[in-house]
């Protein structure tokens, strides 16, 4: 066994190297919203009043499934609200890095050839898990520090802050455990990241369920891992034990990751690998099919991730309307009455949606990165294919499957809305909601293009103005963001249900003319630079 | 211990692969100027041109002015160290790269303005060949041929056969010498004019290798021309018609490899039945070796070739046993170049006057028969 892990020192060191700048940035940004989101919930709820309006709200099917089980909600604190609503969102962003650093340090160092390298060296076979493993341990202990200080700067008690803390920390474990699993099963870092949050989904929806099913979590509940950091019940009545089961699942999973990898060869994957076809389908001939076809597992995934979405919030249209029923009338005012508040709802799932099909189409633009560092690029345009035409070819696809995907969530939303309730033109009032977000996401996707065009390794920034907009439109009311910068957001501009408006068609001209300005000066920079440039 | 002879099978002759007309073109010159000053080619009849590349990274100043002219219908060598600017000058003529000064034409165009024009006649296979993982090689192949058009009627079947590739394994799953294998298939059985091939075989096993240079022959013998980077010496040795070595960023000796070999010295290997020390002055034995053997006197060593015809008298009258004489082989030529002190050197060493000091060794390989 101890020459099994020989080695683990040497590439912990490189782990800690490579992900210098990619764990403070994530730790840092966690701290950030936690203890910004604090500040911000306990001054708009400052009162035991709003808090108790607040809880009516949480105690409804929506509210638990976008929250917690409910402790607390009797007798609403503000660390009752913490816990019962921050868990799910910062265990959602934790559980998605601890997948990614147990994947990078595993399968994706040994599908770079890396580990081949190594391993021919001095290191040994569980070497790579080991060092991924004392990375995720790293990880948890600084989010744990964390999220109980953002509590603690709160002036919550001590002790319930700590548990709260570790319940998030022990979560980056749980799903460490789970990447590394993935990783063993699955031959390619992309696919392992798939089956990864695929597991993340499924504990998302049971917990959700679950809760739904039964005030305080029902059977079904306790077979999530995120069930296990919400029953600690930090804040209203404490108790740490269910966090062991956490731990005991890390075990578990981490052991039978090391099992795997001692039972297959490297660069092999256990589930098996299928045996393709000799010729390509006569549709794959050019820049724009081959897109199609690189991509159409991961953009069959999306589509279903919205569809689902759209579908949780269709059927969460009702007790959203009743709810709003049973609030004080100052409350359904502001609203705009309970039948604005359906339409408010269902402006904010369209938003969600949108935020879901932006953040599609500049992955899909980005791939134009990945094609170009493993020297694919090279070859296509060594072909009689113009640079331009491999440019727009992935620009239309980014924009065109997001716009698609966004289609079928629309249309799916507007379904499962109408078969539960009935709000009026809810069809035509959703498909023209659509129809307004297509500016924003040709801007999206020309921006990614821009960016690769004139430098390929900034490539990522291209996210930037994803994460400007969802910021904006998720937390921006609730943060009371000045206009100016709800203005820049594209989003901002589009129509909605509950205010009857139409779109603000300058705006839309606006976003269109500089999606198409910005393509223009990717493709004038693509067709300047040298190729392959890092 | 007395060495032994060193029986150096003739290398094949190139004249068997030279294309009709080429064979006896040499005719007389100046045995004291560089190869590349002679038989300054036509610019229709050039497949590559090259003058004055320059390209930097950034501080790096990759190439220093390329030069290099491949006529049509013949297979080119490209030699060159580690990090000399192979690749580079490839993506330079490919229009990938554009050039800081210099022109670059490719088939009569320009690579970097009429790059996609080019690529209609030409294919490329990179060095370090990257697939789609996702598609199998079968699908890599079609793609790459539809995109590029003009495939040749049942070549596609014929080289996955010849290659023994398994086009139904996604590319994730192949060796290095199989994703190659996807690029050369998909390029051979193209119905370019011009091939160009960055480093081909690396990868590829001796038995591929050959069938990759047999296929090469046929495709030259249809007229197409091939820029071969390779550094296979006895691939360059027995494919290419011309040689072009670039060290440092630029061209330091380009030419017909038969040229090159006479500018450089003979190899010798005699065995006489008389003592050599029995020779009068007249006879400089210089810097050959004189062993004595069971079998006779052993002399070996390097000659200039127009030293050649005044010994050979000096020797009859030894009584010669034994007698080979070889060209230098491709190796001893390039370890020139390879080993060469970066500045200045090059001028030298182009020119006969410039053999001096080099190191002889016993060949690493054993010439092979041409398989043709
Ligand atoms: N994009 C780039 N940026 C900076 N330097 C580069 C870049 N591309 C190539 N170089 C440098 O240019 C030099 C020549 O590289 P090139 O790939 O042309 O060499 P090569 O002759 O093909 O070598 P090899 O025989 O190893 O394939 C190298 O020193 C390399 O580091
Ligand atoms: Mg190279």
């Amino acid at each position: 066994m101890t020459r099994e892990l020989q080695g683990t020192a040497t590439l912990l060191k490189l782990a800690l190297k490579r992900d210098r700048i990619r764990l403070p940035i994530w730790v840092v940004a966690v701290g950030l919203l936690l203890a910004g989101g604090g500040q911000e919930l306990a001054q708009v709820f400052s009162s035991a009043e709003e808090r108790q309006v607040r809880a009516t709200i949480m105690g409804q099917p929506s509210g638990i499934f976008m929250g917690g089980p409910g402790y607390g909600l009797d007798d609403y604190t503000v660390g009752a609200m913490m816990a019962n609503e921050y868990t799910l969102f910062i265990v959602v962003a934790v559980a998605i890095m601890a997948l990614q650093t147990a994947v990078r340090h595993t399968r994706g160092e040994e599908s770079a050839g890396r580990i081949e390298l190594l391993r021919s060296t001095r290191v040994g076979r569980h070497a790579a898990p080991a060092a991924a493993t004392v990375m995720l341990l790293i990880t948890a202990t600084l989010i744990t520090l964390v999220c109980a200080g953002s509590m603690l700067m709160l002036d919550l008690p001590a002790q319930d802050s700590w548990v709260f803390g570790a319940g998030i920390g022990v979560q980056v474990l749980v799903f460490g455990a789970v990447g590394l699993l993935c990783a063993q099963l699955s031959s390619t870092p992309r696919g392992a990241m798939g089956l990864g949050l695929a597991v993340l989904g499924v504990a998302v929806v049971v917990r959700g369920v679950g809760d739904i099913m039964e005030l305080h979590g029902s059977w079904l509940s306790w077979f999530s891992p995120i069930a296990w950091s919400m029953q600690t019940r930090a804040f209203v009545e404490l108790r740490w034990w269910p966090l062991l089961l956490a731990v005991g699942l890390t075990l578990l999973a981490t052991l039978a990751a090391m099992s795997l990898q001692s039972r297959r060869d490297l660069d092999a994957g256990l589930l098996p690998q299928r045996s393709g076809w000799s010729h390509a389908a006569s549709y794959l001939r050019g820049p724009l099919s081959l897109g199609v076809r690189l991509t159409r597992t991961s953009n069959l995934t999306w589509l279903i991730a919205l569809v689902l979405l759209a579908v949780t919030y269709g059927s969460l249209a009702p007790s959203m309307r009743d709810s709003f029923a049973d609030l004080p009338a100052s409350y359904q005012a502001i609203m705009g009455g309970s039948d604005r508040a359906v339409q408010g709802f269902l402006d904010l799932a369209m938003t969600t949606l949108a935020c879901g099909a932006a953040a599609l189409a500049v992955a899909l633009a980005s791939r134009l990165h990945g094609e170009e560092t493993d020297s694919r690029t090279e070859l296509v345009l060594s072909l009689p294919v113009a640079r331009i035409r491999w440019l727009l070819s992935w620009w239309a696809l980014a924009f065109v499957v997001s716009a698609v995907v966004l289609l079928l969530s629309t249309l799916v939303l507007a379904a499962t809305t109408d078969a539960v309730i009935t709000v009026d033109g809810v069809y035509s009032g959703l498909l023209l909601i659509w129809a307004t977000y297509l500016p924003a996401l040709t801007l999206f996707a020309s921006l990614a293009v821009l960016v690769y065009a004139l430098s390929p390794r900034l490539t990522v920034l291209a996210w930037v103005p994803v994460l400007f907009v969802v910021i904006v439109a998720i937390l921006g009311p609730l943060l009371s963001v000045p206009s100016w910068v709800t203005d820049l957001s594209p989003f901002h501009h589009v129509a909605r249900l509950a205010s009857d408006s139409a779109a603000d068609a300058a705006a839309l001209t606006w976003i269109s003319t500089v999606a198409v300005l910005t393509a223009a000066l990717a493709v004038a920079a693509f067709r300047r630079r040298d190729i392959p440039r890092d | 211990m007395p060495s032994h002879p060193r029986h150096r099978a003739a290398t094949p002759s190139i004249d068997d692969a030279a294309p009709p007309g080429e064979r006896e073109g040499h005719g007389e010159r100046d045995v004291g100027t560089a190869v590349r000053a002679v038989e300054p080619p036509d610019p229709a009849d050039l497949a590559v041109d090259l003058q004055g590349i320059h390209k930097s990274f950034g501080k790096a100043h990759v190439l220093n002015g390329v030069d290099l002219q491949i006529p049509r219908g013949v297979i080119a060598g490209f030699l060159g160290p580690n990090g000399s600017g192979k690749s580079t000058t490839i993506r330079v003529l490919l229009g990938l790269l554009r050039a800081d000064s210099g022109t670059a034409t490719v088939l009569g165009r320009d690579a970097w303005r009429d790059a996609v024009d080019a690529h209609r006649h030409l294919a490329y296979v990179p060095g370090d060949v990257n697939l789609w993982p996702g598609l199998t090689g079968g699908e890599c192949i079609d793609l790459l041929c539809r995109m590029r058009g003009g495939t040749r009627e049942g070549a596609v079947a014929e080289l996955t056969e010849r290659f023994q590739l398994d086009p139904r394994k996604k590319s994730r799953a192949y060796s290095k010498g199989n994703r190659q294998k996807v690029a050369l298939i998909a390029a051979l059985a193209s119905d370019a004019e011009l091939l160009v091939l960055d480093e081909p075989t690396s990868g590829l096993d001796p038995l591929m290798e050959r069938e990759f240079q047999e296929v090469v022959r046929q495709r030259r013998a249809e007229g197409v021309s091939v820029l071969l980077s390779s550094h296979i010496l006895s691939e360059v040795e027995q494919l290419c018609d011309t040689v072009a070595i670039i060290r440092e960023g630029s061209v330091v000796e380009q030419g017909r490899l038969e040229d090159m070999r006479h500018l450089t010295r003979v190899t010798i290997d005699v065995i006489t039945a008389h003592d050599p020390a029995l020779l009068d002055d007249s006879m400089d034995l210089g810097e050959l070796q004189i062993h004595e053997m069971a079998e006779g006197f052993h002399i070996t060593g390097q000659v200039e070739p127009a030293a050649l015809q005044d010994m050979l008298p000096g020797l009859h009258s030894l009584h010669v046993r034994q007698l080979h004489v070889a060209p230098a082989s491709l190796e001893e030529l390039f370890m020139r170049h390879y080993r060469a002190e970066p500045h200045g050197e090059a001028g030298q060493a182009a020119g006969p006057g410039g053999v001096v000091g080099v190191e002889t060794r016993a060949p690493g390989k054993p010439a092979k028969p041409d398989p043709s």
